[in-house]
């Protein structure tokens, strides 16, 4: 029996003022990156681009390395994203990599296991919550590929004291119960995103 | 040797640039979450570490880092690191 499909995801805000200067700082890039990367971003034509690409797909992964086993920490320099963006390597473990880069977006879909996730990204307009676009462009999302109305699903985050931000990673419900879909939310600026372990 | 009221400020003014929600920062605590109150992404809080060990000429391991969930979090670390 295959492995059961795992996601995760995170979307940067290339536009994001709050993040424009990073890459100019040697050692956000030393903190972060491995060398291999490193040695990526200097031969890079779009340097800031790949450096928020290798960013969303350190993050992406670690949201299923804290799904499967202890949280790693604070530890993006331990993710090693390969050279062709394919795959993102930490401590043994080989996850697939999927990265879509439009409109001042990056999106990194991370994946453990067999298949292949169901993913979205958007805009989120001024004033709406950006969490609650992302809960709500999922359910949508699944509840086509499902054929069931999408109020039939809900995203729920149970408390986890000691976590990062004191929540268990987002469950998706169907009619109030564990539908049993491994799910990921992310958002940044002004995008949101998610993947879905269905496919 | 720095106070704690010292090292509280200074990291107070320290995050400013980095936090989504500065109306959070009228009323910071000890208490106060970095991340979820004063909704300081991933991507800033690898620039806030960078700016805690510019500030205060400490390095600030992976590991110590991880730990940092408060504002009071930081501070301790800070006057750790210093002492």
């Amino acid at each position: 029996m295959p492995d059961a499909l795992r996601v995760g995801d995170d979307v940067v805000d290339l536009d994001d003022p709050a993040i424009a200067t990073s890459r100019l700082r040697p050692r956000f890039v030393e903190r972060v990156c491995s060398d291999i990367e490193r040695a990526s971003l200097g031969a890079a034509s779009d340097p800031k681009t790949l450096l928020w690409i290798f960013f969303a797909a350190k993050e992406a992964a670690y949201k299923i390395v804290a799904k499967v086993g202890p949280p790693p920490g604070f530890a993006h320099r331990r993710f090693v994203v390969t050279p062709d963006l394919r795959s993102v390597h930490y401590e043994g473990l080989a996850l697939g990599l999927r990265v879509e880069v439009e409109g001042g977006c990056v999106h990194a879909v991370a994946t453990m296991g067999t298949g292949t996730p169901l993913v979205g990204h958007g805009l989120v307009d001024p004033g709406v919550s950006p969490g609650s676009e992302a809960r709500r462009l999922l359910c949508m999302a699944v509840a086509r590929h499902l054929g069931c109305a999408s109020e039939r699903l809900a995203v729920v985050r149970e408390p986890a004291p000691g976590t990062w931000d004191g929540f268990a990673p987002p469950v998706l419900v169907r009619d109030g119960r564990p539908s049993g879909v491994d799910v990921s939310l992310t958002h940044d600026g002004r995008f949101v995103g998610f993947a879905a372990a269905i496919g | 040797m720095s106070s704690q009221e010292e090292v509280f400020t200074k990291v107070v003014s320290l995050l400013k640039p980095f936090v989504k929600n500065p109306e959070a920062l009228s009323n910071v605590t000890m208490e106060t979450s970095i991340l979820k109150d004063l909704k300081v992404n991933s991507a800033r809080l690898v620039d806030v570490v960078l700016e805690m060990e510019d500030t205060f000429g400490i390095a600030v391991k992976d590991d110590d880092a991880d730990k940092v969930k408060t504002v009071g979090d930081a501070v301790r670390l800070i006057l750790t690191a210093k002492a």
